[in-house]
């Protein structure tokens, strides 16, 4: 079981001494709805920052799945080094600083319109410094599942790949493909499929 | 009285063969030669009676639940089909009746039916609930027994035991092993999460192998046919996982950060081929069933992925997007001279290497916007043979274990279901029905019994 919508008394000292408001901001958005929030706590502020536009999928607010062992799970001390370790739970909050970005069909360059939109992303991410973020892939409904979910895999390495050339820290970047399985629009059109073309972020709780 | 005189006569037939099963094809008494060809084949009519509870059964089942079910399994084999319409199962079960009163068969009669094969059997539960069936086949033209036997199991698994003796009758009259009491893995949605599920070569006896409540995907069978391997999104990474098909056990066998998705493995080598992006970028790696002996086959910058072994594992067809749209390439196995193999169509994906090793089937959109569709070649990239035509998108083929069938998933019903099909596109049907399945992975032959 993981702890989650709980707050650590050292995360609560570390709230308390600021620098991590929105962070705290976005926490409070999910915690609101089942937990009580402590005053005092730069919850406030955080919401200022954040903007109020956390996105709360009902599906994120489950109880843990089942931990299983992960001593078989191989990974290899070297490999850490070059990508960090997911953090292994629900990314939470969508932050309007980090702009969803948008793909032609079966691509993932990057638009001169979304290196502008990700060009935001990176000063938000500096001037966020302790925030981590998950970058989602995302395929319209055409081609199969699987290879849907290489192709939200590349976008999100395309992404990625951008953010750290223009100097984000990488090992605050965490991606993740949907492929075609996370929709945000439905229907058999291009008005559709341009929508669901996209990687957005999703900020994790601290 | 009659009917004494014909339990006796089954008896001594009984006597004069094998009560305990043997392996597929020992059992054969005539060569009777009428349906060898696998190209060009020839369908037989085959009658089927329904079973008949013996004296002493301590309960009996529903008439006509293992002749429908072995019908069924017979047609799909594409070597039989039912005699007459299924509306003159009528005639099938007079005529039966009528032998079982004389107490001889009246090959006469079957052959006025025009039925090439005739398919006697009486079934008998015991106290135990195991059920027990002397099954024989004949060749009506000839008068002259093809298959005798009892078979065995457990009451409430009868439908396995009909698929049993269908694959018995495809083996004792084509020489080729049936399919009917393989499986097939695949993802099925079950509300907002998705679950890999198994059912039985013909759709049926459903059952969810995964609980993940979560987003499962890529389902591939593993090692003695007993695992599955696939991709589960339930600790919040796209992890590569493994599962018991009974489900009593599951592992992580990767959990590196990124996708570790497409798991194919080779009994060959006992090796999974898949792919990860820990790198940054989506490669294609084989490791051991626990996600250890990582050896990194590709090194390009696009995306390598979706992989097939051959069957004596020297190769692996895979995806690549190098060229700027996904084409179909081939590679050693320890990733040397990577080639590409498919210059038509806009894209061609999710190839799936045959048994045999000569053919590879695969799915193509010919242009931009079209629908995709199920495709076969050579393992030269040539002598194409589209197998689906329109009527919405056919996905992701996957070959049985006897080389003549496939199974794929389509939304031409509206939502993507599960089809099967002989490997000449003939012969398709629908197999699964509700909520939404796809990715399916036909299992290998179970062991012989």
């Amino acid at each position: 079981m993981k702890a989650r919508g709980t707050i650590s008394g050292a995360a609560r000292g570390r709230l308390r001494q600021g620098g991590l408001g929105l962070v705290a901001g976005a926490l409070a958005v999910v915690v609101g709805g089942c937990a009580t929030w402590p005053s005092g706590l730069g919850g406030e502020k955080g919401r200022s920052d954040a903007g109020q536009s956390a996105l709360v999928s009902p599906e994120l607010e489950r109880d843990a799945y089942p931990v299983l062992s992960t001593k078989d799970a191989g990974a290899d001390p070297g490999e850490r080094a070059s990508r960090p370790e997911p953090p292994r739970r629900p990314a939470v909050s969508a932050v309007p600083q980090l702009r969803t970005v948008y793909f032609d069909y079966d691509s993932a360059e990057l638009t001169s319109e979304t290196r502008q939109a990700l060009a935001d992303a990176v000063e938000w991410l500096k001037r966020h410094s302790k925030a981590r973020v998950q970058i989602e892939g995302h395929c319209d409904q055409r081609g199969t599942h699987e290879y849907n979910l290489m192709l939200g895999q590349k976008r999100a390495d395309a992404v990625r790949a951008f953010l750290i050339e223009q100097g984000a820290d990488p090992k605050r970047m965490h991606t993740i493909s949907y492929g075609k399985e996370r929709p945000v629009a439905s229907g058999d059109n291009e008005t559709a499929w341009r929508l669901n073309r996209r990687v957005r972020f999703v900020v994790y709780n601290e | 009285m009659l009917r004494k005189t014909w339990i006796a006569l089954a008896g001594l037939c009984a006597l004069l063969t094998p009560f305990v099963p043997l392996a597929p094809g020992a059992e054969v008494e005539a060569d009777i030669g009428v349906v060898r060809a696998q190209e060009g084949r020839t369908v037989s009519t085959i009658a089927i009676p329904s079973f008949q509870p013996g004296q002493g059964s301590a309960r009996q089942l529903e008439p006509g639940v293992f002749n429908t079910i072995i019908y069924n399994d017979l047609e799909i084999s594409g070597y039989f089909k039912q005699v007459g319409d299924r509306d003159q199962q009528g005639l099938i079960e007079d005529a039966a009746a009528r032998d079982r009163k004389s107490g001889v068969i009246n090959f006469v009669d079957w052959r006025a039916l025009q039925a090439q094969f005739l398919v006697v059997a009486e079934y008998q539960i015991a106290g135990d609930d195991t059920l027990s069936i002397d099954c024989k086949l004949y060749s009506v033209n000839e008068g002259q027994r093809v298959l005798g036997k009892r078979y065995t199991q457990k009451a409430a698994e009868y439908r396995a035991l009909a698929h049993w003796i269908a694959d018995e009758i495809v083996q004792a009259v084509t020489g080729v092993r049936g399919i009917a009491s393989t499986q097939v893995a695949y993802v099925s949605r079950q509300g907002q999460n998705k679950e890999i599920f198994l059912c039985d070569a013909d759709g049926k006896n459903p059952r969810q192998a995964t609980s993940d409540k979560s987003l499962d995907a890529t389902p591939t069978w593993g090692a003695n046919a007993t695992e599955l391997y696939y991709t589960s999104y339930k600790d919040y990474n796209p992890d590569m996982c493994g599962v018991y098909t009974n489900g009593s056990k599951s592992w992580f066998i990767s959990r590196r950060s990124g996708s570790n998705l497409s798991p194919d493995w080779s009994p060959a080598v006992q090796l999974i081929a898949a792919m990860l992006s820990k790198d940054g970028n989506a490669e294609i790696y084989t490791m051991d069933r626990n996600g250890q002996g990582l050896t990194r086959l590709t090194t390009n910058k696009a995306i390598d992925g979706s992989p097939s072994w051959s069957p004596n594992a020297g190769e692996i067809a895979f995806v690549s997007d190098r060229t700027g749209h996904p084409h179909v390439y081939i590679m050693n196995a320890d990733g040397t001279n990577p080639r590409r193999i498919t210059f038509k169509n806009y894209q061609n994906v999710s190839p799936d290497w045959s048994p045999k090793g000569d053919r590879i089937a695969f799915t193509s959109q010919v242009s931009y916007g079209d629908d995709y569709n199920i495709y076969t070649m050579n393992v030269e990239g040539e002598d194409w043979k589209q197998l689906t035509n329109g009527g919405g998108n056919n996905e992701d083929a996957s070959w049985a274990p006897d080389n003549e069938h496939l199974v794929f998933s389509s939304d031409r019903t509206g939502s993507y279901q599960l089809y099967i099909m002989n490997s000449d596109g003939t012969n398709v049907r629908q197999i699964t029905f509700q909520g939404e399945s796809h990715s399916p992975d036909w299992g290998p032959y179970p062991p012989t019994k």
